[in-house]
């Protein structure tokens, strides 16, 4: 006599502490610590704060830990935590000309008032695995400027707006939008679209950014200036009513310089794109620079055939969050649609052979 | 002072909701709405149940001139953080009597065919509800209910009637009288009595 | 870092407040997807986010949940979402359709007769009828502004033209109050005539799509079909292995490895009712 299967919460408990058990790994080796991961894995944690949309380098480095490196699971245990989380309101627009710049570079000029500042980063490191790292050999300590550079530092776009030779910064009136708060409609406006893309999966934006280097809705970019580094955070208070200080946080900032013919009206202009993330995260902010350009390609009258300039398609596939629950649903039983299928195929076939079989026709 | 909101928060508007809900789901049928908050006059303590349990500050209210007091306004917009707006378009929730004229309700936003749910909702406070005034039927509704609100008059049922026949456009609107709340969603077709 | 305390069921006020107002929307316009801010919630998107932020919003704490994926109780996404209710609202819970207040439901309608006491909460995918016809939004918005349906026709008439018969099977597009044309999520059809005339409210919820729509009691809901082509449901020339019946839906079983099968009704429940005799 068949029994159907049983025993689903003893299952999931098992499954639980099995899975515990494989996170840990070899229990004669040191668990990690919530600094170790805040401290060297930096750039992962940068990234579980940008897609996770929210800034706490410990909760990230939690979730990281918990989440056994998967960083979209890592992202996704940040998201579910935000949800928790009580809103106060939204802060002071960041006010990144300000910032205490570690790495500025621009690839347009060859020298840039401030200077063009290397800091630290992997870009002409040759790539050979580090034994010494293995062997546990602490490296030379470097010299660190001890307050960062110049906290006035012109933006390279700034000069070429002085000349009239790149399109204003967008002057959108009015509050921004937040996706969090209403559900994104389309059309969508550009801030949206931005804080939409802050939000989006890093692999994702990379290889749309890099389809339109390969015709798919080109934009000619030039990288106009990448610079990271420490910006103050301030929010008002409706009680104060004045901004405050509430703490300084570090963001990669990439503006975009992107080719635009003009018009009959309006004299030819360099067009900008632009992106902002958490951490240095220069592979995400370029590659939202230069989708946030594609996807403006309707105000700029051009036309959209490519995925990189098509809204509904970016925006709605752009989160790994909702992609990965998507896509691992299929683990979940679907035995009832499959059985449905089943019925209709076979009596298909019953019919198309002329044979009535085991399932009939309903009536 | 004897004015205060919800005392449990979650629970009591989990309460206040699911009434709110069986009323929507059920046009015509009075449900009872236990409260314990209480509310400035004018404003009927199932009235204030409702601003609590859907109002706050994503959602602009009006106040028609009887509920316009000073003591209302501050209770809603302590209680709830609800901006008060003078415009009726703007609103998503407007507070009424039906001791009041009742203004055109074309005033108030209807949503858009691609939106409709972006309409405002009503709230009617009256003395007593009664089964004569109009007959309702539509969605939520077995066959057909006899339905009315004290105070309204024909003109209001007649505007009611009007409103279904936009649909799916148009506004909700909720009653509150004393301790049970009925509601008449734009779906539900409103025959007047006298006319049946 | 402590860990922090949960609100009752997990939202907190202002986002239910938010989903309470999207339900009332949609039970006022029976059938249309009305647009939430669907939260991330701590279940991945695609196992019933949606159902979840709508059953945390409409549930008190005098209810009685069921939880089932397709059909049955004990499945493991069931189980983990009735541990999710237990934990952060206390809630007490039955397998007993007949019992629950709120029943929250991927894939089936329980067999039992659904009462006007109690709410059903649709865990739903892919909310949108018309979206394989056409993907964009903004078009599909459009259609349904128009009652423009004509898409969906064609594409179940070339079903006719190719398979004889229209092929879909589950999540079988239905008309609402002879209005908006509506996705009833991923039911089999066989469950598609308990939605009309239903004594019970049914809300369905989609976090990921970020929508909620609704079926007030008693609404009309009339599947797709044609003249010549009737809607038809599923039927199995032989009754439930276990209990005899003959009028649910049933599971196929594959038995043995030379490909022996059996038919068990996938509603656990409605089984061991029978069976027991209750």
């Amino acid at each position: 006599m068949y029994v159907a299967v049983k025993g689903g919460e003893q299952a999931i408990d098992a499954a639980h502490r099995l899975l515990a058990e494989e996170r840990r790994g070899d229990r004669s080796v040191p668990s990690l610590t919530l600094a170790q991961i805040a401290e060297q894995l930096t750039l992962a944690v940068d990234r579980v704060m940008n897609e996770g949309s929210l800034h706490d380098r410990e909760l990230a480095a939690l979730a990281i830990q918990q989440a056994r490196g998967d960083l979209i699971e890592a992202i996704f245990l940040i998201r579910a935590a935000r949800t928790t989380l009580p809103r106060f309101g939204y802060s002071e627009p960041l006010e990144t000309r300000r910032m205490r710049v570690k790495r500025r570079v621009s690839a347009a000029f060859k020298d840039i008032p401030g200077g063009q500042i290397l800091g630290p980063t992997f870009d002409y490191t040759h790539r050979l695995l580090d034994f010494s790292l293995a062997a546990g050999l602490e490296p030379p300590e470097a010299a660190v400027a001890p307050t960062g550079l110049s906290t006035d530092m012109p933006r390279v776009l700034e000069l070429l707006d002085s000349e009239g030779l790149i399109e204003k910064p967008s002057q959108e009136q009015g509050e921004p939008g937040d996706l969090t708060q209403d559900p994104l409609s389309f059309p969508a406006d550009r801030d949206l679209r931005l804080q939409n893309l802050a939000r989006g999966d890093e692999g994702f934006l990379l290889s749309l950014a890099y389809s339109t280097q390969r015709g798919y809705g080109r934009t000619h970019p030039f990288a106009g200036e990448i610079r990271v580094g420490m910006v103050e955070v301030s929010f008002t208070p409706e009680e104060l009513g004045f901004a405050i200080v509430i703490g300084e946080i570090t963001v990669t900032e990439c503006e975009m310089i992107n080719q635009f013919k003009g018009s009959a009206m309006v004299k030819p202009q360099f067009t900008r794109g632009y992106g902002l993330c958490f951490g240095q995260s220069e592979r995400k902010a370029m590659s939202m620079a230069l989708v946030d350009r594609s996807l403006r390609s309707g105000e700029l009258g051009e036309e959209r055939i490519a995925p990189a300039q098509d809204e509904e398609f970016v925006l709605s596939h752009s989160d790994n969050v909702q992609a990965t629950g998507f896509v691992e649903h299929l683990k979940l039983p679907h035995y009832v649609d499959f059985q449905s299928e089943l019925v209709m195929l076979r009596r298909m076939r019953a019919e198309a052979s002329g044979d009535g079989q085991t399932l009939k026709a309903a009536e | 002072m004897s004015e205060q909101g919800f005392t449990d928060a979650a629970v009591e508007a989990a309460h206040a909701f699911r009434a709110i809900m069986q009323a929507m789901a059920r046009p015509g049928m009075p449900v009872p709405l236990e409260v314990k908050l209480q509310a400035p006059h004018p404003l009927d303590p199932a009235s204030a149940a409702v601003a609590l349990t859907l109002c706050d500050f994503q959602t602009p209210l009006w106040l028609s001139p009887m509920m316009a007091t000073e003591a209302v306004a501050h209770y809603l917009r302590f209680h709830t953080g609800a901006p008060l707006v003078e415009e009726r378009e703007g609103a998503h929730f407007a507070f009424l009597s039906a001791s009041e004229e009742t203004p055109a309700l074309s005033l108030f936003s209807q949503g858009t065919h691609e939106y409709p749910d972006r309409s405002a909702t009503l709230v009617i406070q009256a003395a007593t509800f009664n089964t004569r005034d109009v007959v309702l039927s539509g969605p939520g509704i077995k066959g057909t209910t006899g339905f009315g609100v004290a105070g309204l008059s024909q003109r209001f049922w007649s505007a009611m009637a009007e409103n279904h026949a936009h649909f799916p456009i148009g506004i909700d609107v909720i009653f509150a009288a004393q301790g049970r709340i009925a509601a008449l969603p734009r779906s539900t077709r409103v025959v007047l009595q006298e006319t049946v | 870092m402590n860990a922090p305390a949960y609100n009752f069921a997990y939202l907190n006020e202002q986002t239910k407040r938010m989903i309470r107002r999207a339900i009332l929307k949609a039970i006022a316009v029976p059938g249309y997807q009305v647009p939430f801010a669907s939260r991330e919630m701590p279940m991945p998107y695609g196992w019933g986010t949606g159902g979840v932020q709508v059953t945390a919003s409409v549930l008190t704490p005098d209810d009685r949940l069921k939880v089932i994926d397709q059909g049955a109780d004990d499945t493991t996404n069931a189980v983990s979402i009735r541990k999710f209710f237990v934990k952060t609202a206390g809630v007490a819970t039955t397998e007993r359709t007949e019992e629950a207040t709120i029943i929250q439901t991927r894939h089936r309608i329980p067999e039992t007769p659904l009462t006007a006491d109690q709410i059903l909460v649709f865990q739903v995918p892919i909310p949108e009828p018309l979206r394989f016809l056409e993907p964009r939004e903004t078009e599909t918005r459009k259609m349904h502004a128009l009652e423009e349906y004509g898409v969906m026709h064609v594409k179940l008439y070339e079903d006719i033209a190719q398979f004889g018969e229209i092929a879909t099977t589950y999540a079988y597009p239905a008309k609402v109050a002879d209005r908006y044309v509506f996705d009833p999520s991923p039911i089999p059809k066989f469950d598609n005539p308990k939605l009309d005339d239903c004594p019970a409210l049914q809300l369905f919820g989609a976090g990921r799509e970020k929508r909620i729509y609704a079926i007030p009691p008693h609404t009309k809901v009339k599947s797709l079909d044609f003249e010549d082509h009737p809607f038809e449901v599923q039927r199995w020339n032989e009754p439930c292995a276990l209990c005899g019946s003959r009028t649910s839906f049933l599971d196929e079983i594959v038995i043995d490895d030379k490909g022996a099968r059996m038919f068990v009704c996938s509603d656990t429940d409605f089984c061991a009712k029978q069976r027991d005799g209750r």
